[in-house]
């Protein structure tokens, strides 16, 4: 880290490529597009690079990246919203109700990824900030620019809105919705 | 398993991801239901998933190409902190507004009309984040301007809309973007962001060059649902009707062309045409198109001169304007062209001689031959309180005065250029003194207020004036700019070098809580113990 800091180049690469995968990873899950994550992903590892200097050893460098990341990709999803926001005003928030695509349905639940790019934005980051990166409320509330409560209320309403896709998804395939796995209604 | 106990460890589950802590017990229980109901083991499935977003994805050439691009900006992002601030633009410019009045130009109904001197302009403090100002500073025939709710004079807010008929338009924005829209367009200056400035194209073609951005900032040009995001470069934009979609040629540079998710980096002498629902496809540029493309941006060397003032010609329509013999435009015709002494003609009509004085605007009405002889000058309308044109007798505005004597002595521009070869030659006293000169000659220029900083620092690091540095700093710092954090980080040092440690720490407290990515952090926090220990023994 200390040739990191020192902007040595070999030493930066090294560190990007160790790092990229989760990076990526933390992106994809708090944007929801993967085009505008890898934007994000890159933003961030940028940040990373520049913040050699700040990480003391104090925690593991996967902790110290992470909050890292989720810091500049929430702060570069912000200023995304507003270029979209500016020159074609749409729907912020994606349709919940909307049905998954015919043919990824085949794995049921799918992918975290693709009910959390179905998840309004609101829900999603706090989700991914609790329950991906361990954030304490009062935490998240930090981040977001958020009171504790709101954050709160967003984390509940959040993982009903999560609940009701898996429920819709499983319903669809016949699975019941409450019983005993394998038991029919 | 019955309603009620899916229903419980629903409950627990969304108190628990709510902030709660769940007992043993609860623990065991949800834990029991995630094994009998697969939706509540889908669920948790789910969160599992989600638990796991720190794991790494399996590297593959996306992961390959956020590490090179990231590096890649590291790189570019270093260079540009040691080139320092970028701007090409002439700081006598800033004055250059370009108000309207209605005009019956070619049937379309605006033309450009009057430039106004904005001394209350010069006079305002800069504010603190860096500036991203949008001017008009070239039109030619006819063009439109609605202008943005906050735009202030000469300088044009977002929102502000542009659109040429039978004319052309040219865009300045800070720092060193020129964007020139060709006949038939229309485009919005746009700025999302503090970092992000960038033009909507409605229709039509704009052609855009950059000089090297600062770090963080982006520049795009937005065209329907296609963004092309400039990597440093000289590339052109056009939208045409639906059916013929969004295309992007690319000059200089490399432009990162993004639809629908889906980017393409298009190099130097590549095009890539949108079009419908089909597939971006790359192809190159021909150099006659290429000629074309750069053709469009010739004009941008009229106003990078270090002084300029304004010209403006009223002529028959679309009559050929000469600016010392080259040709700049078509009648009715507004541009910021270097000051100094020039010959303006139209048409065949005999040349006129000006002596152009920086921050002065200039009209110039050219009669049709049979109508007037060539030397009739039009008289400027009563209510315009700017220079009247060449040969008539110059007004004695306060502003006409002012630019008179700006123009007698050395530009702001040689004023810097000399004040800077004296620094590298390591003449220090002689480059204080330039730089004082340009900061009494020009007291509102942008330059003159960051020559505070570098004025500054030159007394501080290397003849000892550690006061008059401090004073310099404080200055800068009241109000406000880009080298904030250079004038803060030179405040410390002088405070130190003058002994006045109470207020030095002070000093690193505010440094570290405005800039707390200081690159100067470790050194300046071991300062602080060191004061801090030094005033507990006292």
């Amino acid at each position: 880290m200390a040739l990191v800091a020192q902007g040595d180049p070999h030493a930066q690469r090294m560190l990007a490529q160790r790092l990229v995968g989760r990076v990526r990873r933390i992106a994809r899950h708090l944007i929801g597009s993967a085009a505008d994550a890898d934007d994000g992903a890159q933003v961030a590892m940028v940040e990373i690079l520049q913040s050699a200097h700040t990480y003391r050893g104090d925690a593991s460098i996967e902790s110290w990246m992470s909050r890292i990341t989720a810091r500049t990709v929430l702060r570069h999803a912000k200023g995304q919203r507003r270029w979209y926001d500016l020159f074609r005003p749409r729907a912020d928030e994606p349709d919940p109700q909307a049905p998954a695509e015919e043919d990824s349905r085949d794995r049921l639940p799918q992918a975290i990824e693709t009910y959390l790019a179905r998840l309004p934005r609101r829900h999603r980051e706090v989700l991914v900030l609790k329950l991906g990166l361990d954030y304490t409320v009062e935490e998240i509330g930090e981040v977001l620019a958020l009171p504790a409560g709101t954050v709160k209320g967003r984390l509940v309403a959040g993982r009903r809105k999560l609940r009701a896709l898996v429920q819709r998804d499983l319903s669809r395939k016949g699975v019941p919705d409450i019983g005993p796995a394998g038991e029919q209604p | 398993m019955s309603d009620e106990r899916y229903a419980k460890w629903s409950a627990l589950v969304d108190a628990e991801t709510g902030g709660a802590v769940l007992t043993k017990d609860e623990r065991a229980f949800c834990e029991g239901v995630e094994a009998d109901s697969p939706l509540a083991r889908a669920e948790a499935e789910l969160v599992g998933q989600l638990r796991a977003s720190g794991a790494a994805e399996r590297p593959d050439s996306a992961t390959r190409a956020i590490v090179d691009g990231a590096l890649s900006r590291l790189r570019t992002d270093a260079s540009h902190a040691d080139a320092g601030p970028v701007s090409r633009r002439g700081q006598a410019r800033g004055w250059a507004g370009l108000p309207l009045v209605g005009g019956l130009a070619t049937g379309l109904c605006v033309a450009i009309a009057g430039l106004v001197w904005l001394p209350r302009w010069l006079n305002e403090p800069a504010p603190t984040a860096p500036p991203f100002r949008a001017e008009l500073v070239y039109t030619s025939g006819a063009v439109e301007v609605t202008l943005g709710e906050d735009t202030d004079g000469s300088v044009l807010s977002p929102g502000t809309t542009v659109t040429t008929g039978e004319g052309r338009a040219c865009l300045v924005l800070d720092p060193g973007i020129d964007v020139c829209a060709g006949r038939d367009s229309r485009l919005t200056i746009a700025q999302p962001t503090a970092t992000e400035r960038g033009i909507l194209l409605e229709r039509g073609v704009v052609t855009a060059s950059l000089s090297p951005q600062p770090p963080g900032t982006h520049f795009a040009i937005r065209a329907g649902d296609v963004t092309a995001t400039a990597l440093g470069t000289v590339f052109s934009v056009q939208r045409g009707e639906p059916s013929q979609g969004v295309e992007t040629v690319v000059s200089e540079g490399v432009v990162a062309v993004r639809r629908a998710g889906q980017e393409v980096r298009v190099r130097a002498h590549e095009r890539v045409r949108t079009r419908g629902s089909a597939e971006q496809v790359v192809t190159s540029v021909s150099r006659m198109e290429e000629a074309h493309l750069r053709a469009s941006l010739v004009v941008a060397e009229l106003w990078h001169g270090d002084l300029s003032s304004t010209l403006e010609v009223l002529a028959s329509d679309r009559e050929v304007v000469k600016l010392d013999g080259k040709p700049i435009g078509t009648s009715p015709l507004t541009a910021v062209v270097p000051a100094g002494h020039r010959t303006v003609s139209v048409g065949d009509r005999p040349p006129r001689t000006l002596d152009l004085t920086a921050g002065e605007r200039v009209r110039i009405r050219f009669e049709p031959p049979a109508a007037a002889p060539p030397h009739a000058e039009a008289p400027v309308a009563e209510d315009d309180a700017r220079p009247a044109a060449t040969a008539m007798p110059r007004r004695t505005s306060p502003a006409a005065l002012r630019t008179t004597t700006r123009a007698s002595s050395l530009s702001a521009g040689t004023r810097l250029r000399r004040a800077r070869e004296h620094t590298v030659a390591r003449r220090f006293e002689s480059a204080v003194r330039e730089y004082e000169a340009l900061r009494h000659q020009y007291p509102s220029a942008p330059e003159a207020h960051a020559a505070l900083v570098t004025l500054s620092e030159l007394r501080l690091s290397n003849l000892g004036q550690a006061r008059s540095a401090l004073a310099g700093f404080e200055q800068y710092l009241r109000r406000g700019g880009p080298l904030a954090h250079e004038a803060l980080h030179g405040k410390v040092r002088a405070l130190r070098a003058l002994g006045q440690t109470q207020q030095e720490a002070r000093a690193i407290g505010q440094l570290l809580s405005r800039y707390p990515a200081t690159p100067h952090r470790a050194q300046l926090e071991a300062r602080r113990a060191e004061l801090s220990r030094a005033d507990l023994r006292e």
